[in-house]
């Protein structure tokens, strides 16, 4: 799987807003994304957001969590590249399991927000068993991360590196985030940069192609407008921050 | 010279900082309630990946000023009250020569400055034995905001002297638990003699703070930034120290004092830049002994949980530490940086009593013709333990971070009663 540069994604828990109208809310989306970050329902998503971390206590309410969720895909004609994310905490036991049910659902790669924080000793078991998947690995770095293990992220040969550039998703701080991925893109040399948290508008999103992300994802705006305004409304903050993000790529060229 | 950035560890850190978090099951973010407790800048300091902060000039000029570079000094007298000249080489950096007579108003200044960029009025902060609000009501009079400051009510009423600099300074100071904010009630109510905590002073401030707009949050501790802050501290230390250590000691309480000394050297070390062989030691108090008696895991930053989740040695934030004479060191927890890098092994930590603290806060005093705070008499108790069995060679360098002429009230209590032995050791409570 390779991510077209420059790639604007879309964070969807995977059941929400509810199981039933997620193919339907995957599909409205399609023509506005490069790519779909799908999120494991799990009981405890805490390095996420409000927002987010809502929405998957709706989606495990409904009954659905963990791998089960990805039967759901089955069901669902995902037309764009897409990749998953779970936390490690809930597959420390069974990561092989987690990767070989990511492959068959045709995940790119699967994002483990707390691998780093929580599991840093297990960073070569989870690339061992992305590889012996047929996965390639990607990884989450924080706006206060090491330098030394962006560098070393950028020598796995990663789908992506992920950039959470504000505390946690969905929340907004006065923060610098254009500077830290100019300083991230130094570190991290030509690999694939990811950057999301707290992106709303399209204006946000290009200035951080312009900064030198390769690519912007939105999630807690996008499942507030789909809680809030239906599909449509989702689809249209996508189709605009979409827009902005390949003519600021273009202007950037 | 002024050092013109801070140093940010973070960038340099074995392994990730584990991210503050919110509560899981709140509906909403203690984390986006950050952008109404603290000033903008701050924030921005907090997440970034820079490794190196810019000073703004006019907090170098403030240092400067405020009499940066503070003197490195080699402490001959100590060394041969110990009996080991020639044996022992212990230096010392002292920061009880800045105007409030400690390290705190290296973070003071800068975090006041930020708050009068965001235009606010008012700043408001707790503090233990008053080192911190002092360097508050300094900064704030300097800058010409009005200051409002918590402290522990232990602290208010037997720190007398710090409490009255304070309101010299145009502070208000109120003793936590209050009647000021709700969450002062209610301890009060639970417990008519609660002590104080820095845990719930920091409560109070915050609710004060949420109560106005024009008012910020400006915290002593803990955060990153914060620490960062601190490193000219270090900074300095690598520019004047003749010979590279062998030990690096200095006390703890949320941890921004001993970060200050030693992270610019221990960065040199994640570095492979050097101090490969320099112990790094933290001194603590044994009435909060958070690194060497707390457990890592996510914990309150203050007791009523208004601010986020933060992955630290901590006591638990409901623990009520004894009312210690040391009182800047009564904090449950202590900044995730540190308390990663002593889960890691690269900080050891050691805790002592009073008495012994005191004992050798006398023993310092006499022979080095300076009183210590008793905060900083606990690194001076690791250092005369570490120089009595230490090898010939053996390079020392401590952090005296305040000076004692505001506590000679804890001098007056306590020294009879040590030399008579008759000082029982406090213990702390869960609520």
């Amino acid at each position: 799987m390779a991510l077209s540069r420059p790639g604007f994604s879309v964070y969807l828990t995977i059941g929400f807003p509810e199981p039933a109208r997620f193919p339907q809310a995957l599909e409205a989306l399609e023509a506005c994304v490069d790519f779909y970050e799908l999120g494991l329902p799990t009981a405890r998503p805490k390095y996420d957001g409000p927002t987010v971390r809502a929405s998957h206590r709706r989606v495990v309410a409904r009954g659905l969590r963990g791998l089960e969720a990805l039967r759901l895909l089955e069901r669902t004609s995902v037309g764009k590249p897409f990749t998953l994310m779970a936390y490690m905490e809930d597959y420390a036991g069974s990561l092989r399991g987690l990767m070989e049910a990511a492959a068959s659902a045709g995940a790119g790669c699967v994002l483990l927000p707390d691998l780093a924080f929580d599991y840093p000793g297990e960073l070569d078991r989870y690339v061992e068993e992305s590889e012996r998947a047929g996965l390639r690995p990607c990884f989450f770095a924080s706006s206060r991360f090491p330098h030394a293990w962006l560098q070393r992220y950028a020598a796995l040969d990663p789908l992506y590196i992920y950039l959470g550039l504000q505390p946690a998703t969905g929340v907004e701080l006065p923060i610098a985030v254009e500077k830290n991925v100019r300083l991230a893109r130094r570190l991290v040399g030509d690999r694939y940069l990811l950057t999301g948290f707290a992106i709303r508008h399209p204006e946000a999103a290009a200035a951080l192609i312009r900064a030198g992300a390769d690519a912007v994802v939105v999630g807690s705006a996008v499942l507030r407008a789909l809680e809030e305004g239906g599909v449509e409304e989702a689809r249209g903050l996508a189709c605009s921050i979409h827009r902005a993000v390949h003519s600021a790529a273009r202007g950037a060229a | 010279m002024v050092p013109r950035y801070w140093y940010n560890i973070v960038a340099d850190l074995p392994e990730p900082l584990p991210p503050l978090i919110d509560p899981l099951d709140d509906e909403e973010s203690r984390i986006a309630l950050l952008v109404r407790i603290l000033p903008s800048r701050l924030i921005d300091e907090e997440y970034t990946l820079s490794r190196l902060i810019p000073i703004p000039e006019r907090i170098r000029e403030a240092y400067a000023r405020a009499g940066r570079p503070t003197p490195l000094l080699r402490a001959e007298g100590l060394e041969r009250a110990l009996g080991v000249s020639g044996r022992v080489r212990i230096y010392y950096k002292y920061e009880g020569a800045l105007p409030t007579g400690s390290h705190k108003l290296n973070t003071a200044l800068p975090q006041v400055y930020y708050a009068l960029l965001d235009g606010a009025e008012e700043v408001a902060t707790e503090t233990g034995a008053g080192q911190w609000g002092l360097a508050v009501a300094t900064a704030a009079a300097m800058l010409g905001v009005k200051a409002t400051v918590f402290m522990t009510r232990s602290s208010y009423e037997r720190k007398k002297p710090r409490r009255l600099a304070m309101q010299a300074m145009g502070a208000t100071v109120y003793p936590s638990p209050s009647r000021v904010t709700e969450a002062g009630r209610r301890a009060l109510e639970e417990r008519p003699d609660h002590p104080g905590s820095l845990g719930l002073a920091i409560t109070e401030a915050i609710e004060y703070v949420l109560g106005n707009p024009k008012r910020r949050y400006v915290a002593g501790s803990v955060m990153e930034s914060v620490v960062t802050h601190q490193t000219v501290i270090g900074q300095e230390v690598l520019q004047q120290l003749p010979e590279e250590p062998d030990y690096m000691v200095a006390c703890v309480g949320g941890g921004s004092n001993l970060a200050g000394f030693t992270y610019p050297a221990i960065g040199m070390r994640l570095r492979g830049e050097g101090f490969e062989k320099t112990r790094f030691v933290a001194a603590e108090s044994a009435a909060a002994p958070r690194l060497t008696k707390g457990s890592y895991r996510y914990d309150g930053l203050d007791t009523g949980l208004v601010l986020p989740l933060a992955r630290m040695y901590s006591l638990g934030k409901d623990y009520v530490p004894p009312p210690i004479h040391a009182a800047g060191l009564r904090y449950h927890g202590a900044a995730a940086s540190l308390s990663l890098l002593r889960r890691l092994g690269l900080v050891e930590a050691v805790a002592y009593g009073q008495e012994e603290v005191f004992e050798a806060a006398r023993i310092f005093a006499r022979s080095e013709a300076l009183l210590p705070a008793p905060e900083s008499a606990h690194a001076i108790r690791a250092v005369i333990d570490i120089a009595r069995r230490a090898p010939k060679g053996t390079v020392i360098a401590f952090n005296l971070s305040g000076h004692g002429l505001m506590d000679i009230d804890a001098y007056e209590t306590l020294s009879s009663r040590i030399v008579e032995g008759r000082l029982p050791e406090p213990t702390g409570t869960r609520r």
